[in-house]
């Protein structure tokens, strides 16, 4: 399997709570890039969910895996 | 807990961390703890032990082309996760877990910041001599480095009497005292055994046989001689008439008692003497 062939296994919204006890909201991508994984990505949801952001961070893990992997 | 994923860990490290320093790698431990597998960071932070007790490099400071060579202050460092082990097999190194181990404890103990005397050390290996890699360390010079001198107190003489309790006799004299009257024993016990040894037995046996035995053997002639004619029934018959003579003691006691003897009176007890109304004179 290819270290580009993209494997999604969840998807659930979350809250991740800093030092302080502030919550995040957050959406939780759980993903596994070939046999590489599983990488865990939260993008948050506030104050704007941007739904390109997790895409873009899925390109940048594909990205330097090949470099890694190559 | 899932199995840890060197290449996922460089290539998180890298798309998000472009800062290589043992902060930012602390602060990714503890932003994406799933991809470090549950390991610690160990060291002086940048290097991550799993709970399995591997042990992963995760900072690559400066580029080492070969052994020997000086690191880069200014270099960047690269997020790296080679494992500790793969150090020595970049060199063509094939150490067991546990030299690994002991060097990593070297590593540890000269620091990070001063790679360059790991180095050193590393480039007199044994491996890397014999593939002509590196300079064998100067030879032995031998001796005792570290030799005892001699020192301010000498040892007791034994023999002086320091105390003037006198000499007491030693064992040994003791035991020679007590065998000085075995001295002459020696002699005696070989005559003793010059005796033994001159005896003759069989010639001993063959003189009784001549003489005493001969004389035994008459002896005993005349002694049957002497029973010849005699029946045991005539002397067996001779003693018919003695059984009448002979007491009965196996009747009936018919002899008279004896008297009865009178008990003797005691007579009164003794005076007591005066009472204490009427003392007797004190003794002159």
């Amino acid at each position: 399997m290819a270290s580009d062939t993209l494997t999604m296994k969840n998807i659930q919204d979350a809250s991740v709570y800093d030092f302080k006890g502030d919550r995040t909201r957050v959406k939780r991508y759980t993903f596994y890039l070939g046999t590489h994984g599983p990488f865990v990505e939260e993008v948050p949801l506030d104050p704007t969910f941007d739904e390109q952001e997790i895409g873009r961070r899925i390109q940048a893990l594909k990205t330097h895996l090949m470099l890694v992997t190559s | 807990m899932t199995p840890f994923d060197p290449a996922a860990l460089v290539a998180v490290l890298s798309a998000f961390y472009p800062t290589v320093d043992v902060a930012t790698l602390a602060q990714a431990r503890r932003a994406r703890p799933g991809v470090f597998a549950g390991g610690a960071l160990v060291g002086d932070g940048d290097r991550l032990q799993l709970p399995d007790g591997r042990v992963f490099l995760l900072i690559w400071q400066g580029a080492w082309t070969a052994v020997g060579d000086t690191p880069d202050p200014a270099a960047a460092g690269v997020w790296d996760a080679n494992r500790i082990a793969g150090f020595f097999l970049t060199y063509g190194l094939v150490v067991p877990e546990s030299v690994i181990q002991q060097w990593l404890g070297y590593w540890r103990l000269w620091g990070w910041k001063d790679p360059g005397y790991f180095l050193m050390r590393l480039s007199h290996a044994q491996e890397l001599v014999d593939a002509g890699l590196a300079t064998a360390l100067p030879a032995d010079p031998g001796g005792d480095a570290f030799a005892l001198e001699d020192g301010p107190l000498a040892p007791i003489d034994d023999s002086v009497n320091f105390f003037g309790f006198g000499t007491a006799p030693t064992m040994e004299s003791i035991v020679s005292d007590q065998l000085a009257p075995l001295d002459g024993s020696e002699p005696q016990l070989d005559t003793v055994q010059g005796t033994v040894a001159q005896f003759d037995p069989a010639g001993a046996g063959a003189a009784l046989d001549d003489g005493t035995l001969e004389a035994a053997g008459a002896a005993h002639a005349g002694t049957v001689a002497a029973f010849t004619g005699d029946s045991i029934d005539d002397v067996a018959g001779a003693t018919d008439g003695q059984r009448a003579g002979a007491t009965d003691t196996r009747g009936t006691y018919d002899e008279n008692p004896p008297p009865p003897v009178s008990v003797v009176d005691p007579g009164d007890p003794p005076d007591k003497g005066p009472g204490s109304a009427n003392p007797l004179p004190p003794a002159a």
